[in-house]
């Protein structure tokens, strides 16, 4: 009896604090319903947001991709080394499908042998057992997009000290240089696209409205970029439109939960913005839960579930796409210039476009270098 | 006649291989398979080879101490937690200029409250050890991502990072040489002590243990702490490996170290066990994510495959029973 009375102690006091903390968050969100939440509010400086393109994590200004291109001669002269490569991504899906298939695009036709493909699944531990077992291979390239910068400076140490040709898509390891560790890096204007989905927004909401932000909360470059270029061009150029509510998740499955807490606390949201697709199909269902066909979703990236929805004039309202297509045309291109020692920039980036039922299967093609899947092949044509 | 003697003499000798060393003879035959099938492809370099030594070092330790804990009957689900905290515990000890043995009994304290958290809840509290640990990993993730914000922590501690993991002496790596030893101590205290003995009983038959005068609490609790402290180890070695400190260590090795235990011939069911099976079950499933990875098969593949490995071992396990 009385370690059931212990127990419903504990209980009823873990309950109890837990309620305490939700409770403060609530007060918190509540007072900035007023004026929005801002950049600074989130604990950010605005200054960093501010230039046209972001600067690489080690501080080099963004060039256009569209530069790093080779001359006949140069191709011819590639041709000649019979050369091998390895591409090691982070994850998989439609995305890391497309940057493949731009940089095979580009191999082919340099002659360019890809003798390992592998995603580390997000796990820093794998991706240093993908390097060192990449490393038995020999490759002549090798193309990777590091989990965490700072684990992958000791991961891809061992291909710095073989003199290996390294590029990398969208992030870079802590403490290496372009030119000296790495050749170059490649990625999406980040913030670029974060502007694009803050004008889709002031259209979704016809220049006013409260505003659901639902960011990536953890420490990545293109990510965070993203995400806080939208704050501070809402913040900046669309004074009717108020974030009302702001909350980060780690795992893409846990964003249908904060979107529905965001609606029990803020029921006067109009629109969500997520920080990329898959994390917004969890927002979708969210939003039929709580049977508010009414809320509008903008965010990034095209994903089949997400497009049919747009198609279809569901919830999701537009969206931004980085070309991953041409990132990975880029990446190979640079990879080519360390090979026959031209120098390529430090950092370069490849363009965006806003998306909408109208241009989805060109988006589809220079997003992935592929056609959209027949279902929204099908819907395009039946909502035409 | 002759025929059938010779085939009930054939089937003794399979069932006899199938009970004690079915691990050894997989190996050997993955070993030998990726040998011819990646012949030009660097498999057998003793770079590669060291490389699979080197990258099943932290399962290989996770996988002792996990052997303790089904050998007595229980099952550690919050070893994968655990190696993230115990790893962040002791890079923030570490920045703050902590001596580095101090960082590293931090980082070992984390595994021995733990283990002593789930032995207490586990042997007073009268819960399975399966729904403890859970518990336990939720809390410990929890805890890895609050104490940082979800921020790697580098690790610049030369001498740390030596002895854990990025060292090598002559050309072996220190990640191997922590894998023999921790290895050996594991299989004495199992095969060679009365400890071990008492655990295999518990896991056996606890009443009949308790009946002999086992306290059979005492022995659970022992095992459970035995197994957060390798997972604590396994962090420090991560943490060595990789020069940092990050919330997602040992997220995804669960599966792979309890697969390696029972492919290594301990029986699920408890009071039967191997170290040595343990490790070499590590290196085999080691050895067949590099062979794959080699032979150029993408990730859903090499999935697919481990899987059925993991499969086949769960049946060997339960025919064993049987037998």
């Amino acid at each position: 009896m009385k370690k059931s009375l212990l127990w419903v102690v504990v209980v009823v006091l873990s309950l109890s604090m837990v309620a305490a903390f939700s409770f403060s968050g609530c007060k918190k969100e509540a007072a900035a319903v007023v004026k929005g939440i801002t950049l600074a509010d989130l604990g950010f400086d605005s200054s960093k947001y501010s230039a046209k393109y972001a600067n690489d994590p080690d501080g080099n200004p963004a060039v256009s991709a569209y530069e790093i291109t080779l001359t006949d001669e140069e191709i011819a002269k590639v041709k000649e080394g019979s050369y091998t490569a390895a591409i090691l991504w982070a994850g998989a899906g439609e995305c890391y499908e497309g940057l493949t298939n731009g940089i095979k695009s580009v191999f082919d036709e340099l002659g360019i042998k890809i003798i390992l493909e592998s995603d580390s699944q997000y796990d820093v531990a794998k991706e240093a057992t993908d390097v060192e077992t990449t490393l038995a291979l020999n490759p002549d390239i090798i193309i990777a997009m590091p989990v965490d910068p700072v684990s992958a400076a000791e991961a891809f140490k061992a291909v710095v000290d073989k003199g290996i040709v390294l590029v990398f898509e969208e992030n870079i390891a802590t403490g290496y240089h372009a030119g000296e560790q790495y050749v170059s890096m490649v990625s999406g204007d980040s913030f670029g696209i974060g502007r694009a989905a803050a004008d889709i927004m002031n259209e979704a909401l016809g220049g006013k409205g409260n505003v659901g932000f639902i960011y990536h909360d953890a420490d990545f470059f293109v990510t965070n970029n993203r995400d806080r270029t939208f704050v501070l061009q809402i913040e900046q150029k669309y004074p009717d439109i108020k974030i009302v509510a702001a909350s980060g998740f780690v795992e893409e499955s846990k964003a249908g939960e904060v979107a529905t807490v965001m609606l029990k606390q803020h029921p006067e949201i109009n629109a969500f913005y997520v920080a990329w697709a898959i994390p917004a199909i969890g927002v979708l269902e969210a939003l039929r839960s709580a049977e508010r066909n009414d809320i509008k979703i903008v965010t990034i990236d095209l994903d089949p579930t997400t497009d049919l929805n747009m198609i279809s004039g569901g919830s999701v309202y537009g969206k931004v796409t980085d070309l991953y297509y041409d990132t990975g045309i880029a990446l190979a291109n640079a990879s080519a210039y360390a090979l026959i020692g031209k120098e390529a920039p430090p950092f370069a980036v490849v363009d965006l476009m806003k998306v909408n039922k109208d241009n989805m299967i060109e988006a589809w093609d220079r997003s992935f270098g592929m056609e959209p899947p027949d279902q929204i092949l099908e819907a395009l044509k039946n909502n035409q | 006649m002759k025929n059938i003697k010779n085939r009930s003499f054939i089937k003794k000798i399979l069932k006899k291989i199938s009970r004690n060393h079915i691990v050894y003879i997989g190996f050997i035959l993955i070993v030998i398979f990726f040998s011819i099938l990646l012949r030009d492809r660097g498999f057998l370099s003793f770079s590669n080879l060291m490389n699979i030594l080197r990258q099943t070092a932290v399962i290989s330790i996770m996988a002792v101490g996990m052997t303790f804990a089904i050998v007595a009957g229980d099952i550690d689900l919050s070893i994968g937690a655990t190696v993230a905290l115990s790893a962040l515990v002791t890079g923030i000890l570490l920045r703050m200029q902590c001596p580095t043995i101090l960082a590293v009994l931090g980082g070992l304290g984390v595994g021995l409250i733990i283990g002593l958290f789930n032995g207490l809840v586990t042997t007073k509290g009268r819960v399975p050890t399966i729904l403890v640990t859970l518990g336990t990993q939720s809390v410990l993730v929890g805890l890895a991502r609050r104490i940082t914000n979800l921020q790697t922590v580098p690790i610049e501690n030369k001498n740390f990072t030596f002895i854990f993991g990025s060292g090598n002496i002559g050309k072996i790596s220190t990640l191997f040489i922590w894998t023999i030893i921790v290895a050996l101590i594991g299989q004495l205290l199992l095969k060679k002590t009365a400890f071990g003995r008492r655990i295999q009983a518990t896991g056996g038959d606890s009443n009949t243990a308790r009946f002999f005068g086992i306290s059979t609490n005492n022995i659970r609790m022992g095992v459970l702490i035995i197994s957060s402290l390798s997972a604590s180890f396994a962090g420090l070695l991560y943490a060595g490996r990789l020069h940092s400190a990050r919330y997602t260590f040992g997220q995804a090795d669960l599966l792979t170290v309890i697969a390696a235990v029972i492919i290594g011939g301990t029986a699920l069911s408890g009071g039967r066990g191997s170290v040595i099976g343990s490790i070499i079950g590590s290196l085999l499933m080691g050895t067949l994510n590099n062979g794959l990875l080699l032979a150029g098969l993408a990730v859903p593949e090499q999935m697919i495959a481990r899987g059925i490995i993991i499969i086949i071992a769960i049946v060997i396990s339960l025919r064993e029973k049987v037998i």
